[in-house]
């Protein structure tokens, strides 16, 4: 596990050893991570994978079988949610029905009994946060979704948390108001530097806000790294599946030459691969992994730094900025994905060209 | 495309569906109501009706002392009854909608309708039976040597009446309860929770407002019925429960007076349509939800 950034930093949440079981289903096998100040953290995983389970923990709305979950320094053991200094933003937003945007957003004061004039105060400020200035009257239920999670994130914010907690905040939102709000979120936890931790299975999601993600799968911390690390070097096949897209090819072990393996890759042929590029070494099920913009088209004779193999275009998909190719490797019945910015391609490819396909020994990883 | 030709058609389905249930109701409660209608402003002559219009009936019904009291006391037990039932009622309801497995919750739905599957008239002979001289209450406590002599104040009087109605109208009570708590959304009892409120204020704050809707639903559907009902009174009343409904009763039976009984029967009607919509006006804000 990466713990490389901030590693002098007092961490905010300490979670060590957590089991939580549902019946016969464990639900979270084990986990033990730091989350520190001021940090954007994202629990990426598929549904079922214990992310949300995770997160409630936290809150305090799950308690967990075994293991300690400490909170700036206090053991959260027997805390109930309502003493946590946390505060969370709910999927469904949970935004009270029967009371106004300025009642939503007074609730945890009122329950604080904070006086009159501080809470007016502070309704402002935190609607103003979130850019809805002025709807304090306006009825709940007559708001947009987009208005709805603000609304959220300002009834959390104002309770000045030492982390703010949010279950798949974005999930309900259509793509254009989900990318705002990515970028609104990620401006808005770097302005008042609480500590956000989110829930999501939407891996581009978490590579464009998080400062660290932990990549669960199946009750368990496979990968916690930052967005960065996590694309370059994903620690096994799972990750690397779920964290974009990989072309994963068959791989044999010939031998070793000092400290670097020489193998044999499905279509591409016999190469050297230093030690580092199999982060847990070889093993039999190992695999090649290779992104897609880690191969090159070549339309050029002086791309040729690379080593070449012969591949024939089977499918295209245009993006505009980008086209994506599929292409079978010649003398196999492999197809890899290769990615292409549209304006590197100096002619047109076509399905069913046969064309020669770039790549570079030090873009594989050896992967289980 | 002309869209609004398709509503049309679906407009006029829905006429088409509802008009059976429609000309049932005109023929066997609009009808009947405008005869009662008429019947108030006129005066009954022996055995005719002389159809002078007048409203000394409407005089009678509202000045009469004997009217007077009789409708007082009619509100007062429909109010005791209404309260007694939503109390009871809601516990039941919270408890199947908040701690039932939800497999188990069609289970108990059906068997708090399992009261229904007797006869109104025997449940309130059952009342009888528990509440009288000889009857199981009085009985057991005889039997366990708490007093010698049977309890006299269990039945005939308007304890019993409220006892007895509470009972009958209880599911009535718990289903729209039931409902509205069904459809709490429960993300909304833990953002309660997660911004500060303790179980109590989480209930005051969030549960029971938004169980509002079903607490009217379930008060009105109590307290209508409550104020026509004669046979309980009748039956467990005893000579100081009778209500407005038996006089009602015995001007069109027994004293042979329709033309004053449908008056007091279109002025208690008027006074609970009136105690209804003033309720309903208190409540208005909890109505709106969800709108």
């Amino acid at each position: 596990m990466n713990q490389e950034t901030n590693s002098e930093a007092k961490p905010i949440i300490r979670i060590e050893s957590i089991l939580k079981n549902y019946g016969a289903i464990e639900a979270l096998k084990s986990i033990s991570f730091n989350i520190y100040q001021g940090e954007f953290l994202t629990l990426l995983g598929p549904s079922g994978c214990g992310k949300t389970t995770l997160l409630r923990v936290i809150a305090g709305f799950e308690i967990p079988n075994s293991g300690l979950v400490e909170i700036d320094g206090n053991n959260m053991e027997g805390i109930p949610a309502n003493q946590r200094p946390t505060n969370m933003v709910f999927q469904s937003y949970a935004v009270f029905p029967h009371m106004t945007v300025g009642e939503n957003v007074a609730y945890g004061l009122k329950a604080r009994k904070a006086d009159k004039q501080t809470i007016s105060e502070e309704v402002n400020k935190a609607l103003a946060m979130v850019g809805m200035e002025g709807f304090n009257d306006r009825p709940s239920t007559a708001l947009s979704g987009g208005q709805r999670q603000r609304v959220a994130l300002a009834r959390a914010l104002i309770l000045k948390p030492k982390v703010l907690l949010l279950d798949e905040p974005l999930s309900a939102l259509d793509k254009r108001l989900r990318e705002q709000m990515q970028s609104e979120l990620r401006q808005l936890q770097r302005s008042v530097g609480i500590t956000f931790i989110l829930v999501t299975h939407d891996q581009e999601e978490a590579l464009t806000m998080s400062d660290r993600i932990a990549v669960m799968f199946d009750g368990k911390i496979e990968q916690l790294a930052s967005p960065q690390e996590l694309y370059k070097r994903p620690t096994n096949i799972q990750v690397a599946n779920f964290v974009g897209t990989m072309n994963f090819l068959g791989l044999d072990l010939i031998g070793q030459k000092g400290t670097d393996f020489v193998v044999e890759i499905e279509g591409l042929g016999k190469t050297t691969l230093p030690m580092d590029q199999a982060p847990l070494g070889y093993q039999s099920n190992s695999m090649a992994g290779i992104r897609p913009e880690m191969f090159t088209i070549i339309t050029n004779k002086s791309q040729s730094k690379t080593k070449v193999v012969k591949g024939r275009i089977v499918e295209t998909q245009y993006f505009g900025d980008m086209t994506y190719f599929d292409a079978n490797l010649e003398g196999t019945d492999k197809v890899v994905t290769i990615s292409m910015r549209n304006s590197d391609i100096s002619f047109e490819i076509n399905i069913g060209n046969d064309v020669e396909i770039g790549w570079n020994p030090n873009s594989i990883l050896v992967l289980s | 495309m002309n869209f609004s030709f398709i509503q049309k058609i679906r407009g006029e389905s829905g006429l088409i569906l509802v008009s059976p249930p429609f000309f049932y109701a005109l023929l066997l409660l609009a009808f009947p109501l405008m005869g009662v209608f008429a019947l108030s402003f006129w005066t009954q002559d022996y055995l005719e009706l002389n159809r002078d219009f007048t409203l000394d009936n409407y005089r009678e019904a509202w000045t009469g002392a004997i009217y007077q009291a009789l409708m007082l006391r009619s509100l007062k037990i429909s109010i005791l009854v209404t309260l007694l039932t939503v109390v009871l009622a809601f516990p039941v309801a919270y408890y199947i909608s908040f701690h039932v497995s939800p497999k188990k919750k069609p289970l108990w739905i059906f068997l708090i309708t399992i009261p229904f599957w007797t006869s109104y008239l025997i449940r309130i002979f059952l009342w009888k039976v528990i509440l009288g001289f000889n009857g199981v209450i009085n009985g057991s406590l005889i039997g366990i040597g708490l007093i010698d002599e049977p309890l006299k104040f269990l039945l005939f009087n308007q304890g019993a009446i409220v006892v007895t109605l509470s009972h009958a109208w209880i599911p009535f009570a718990i289903l729209p309860i039931y409902v509205a708590l069904e459809k709490i959304d429960r993300s909304l009892l833990e953002a309660s929770e997660d911004l500060g409120d303790g179980p109590v204020r989480r209930f005051m704050r969030v549960t029971l407002p938004l169980a509002m809707p079903g607490i009217i639903a379930a008060t009105l559907i109590v307290f209508i019925p409550t104020i026509g009902d004669y046979v309980t009174p009748k039956l467990v009343g005893g000579p100081n429960g009778l209500l407005i409904a038996n006089m009602i009763e015995v001007q069109f039976k027994k004293a042979n007076n329709a033309p004053l009984g449908a008056a007091l029967a279109l002025s208690a009607m008027f006074v609970v349509s009136t105690i209804a919509m003033v309720f309903l006006w208190f409540n208005r804000k909890y109505l709106k939800q969800g709108q």
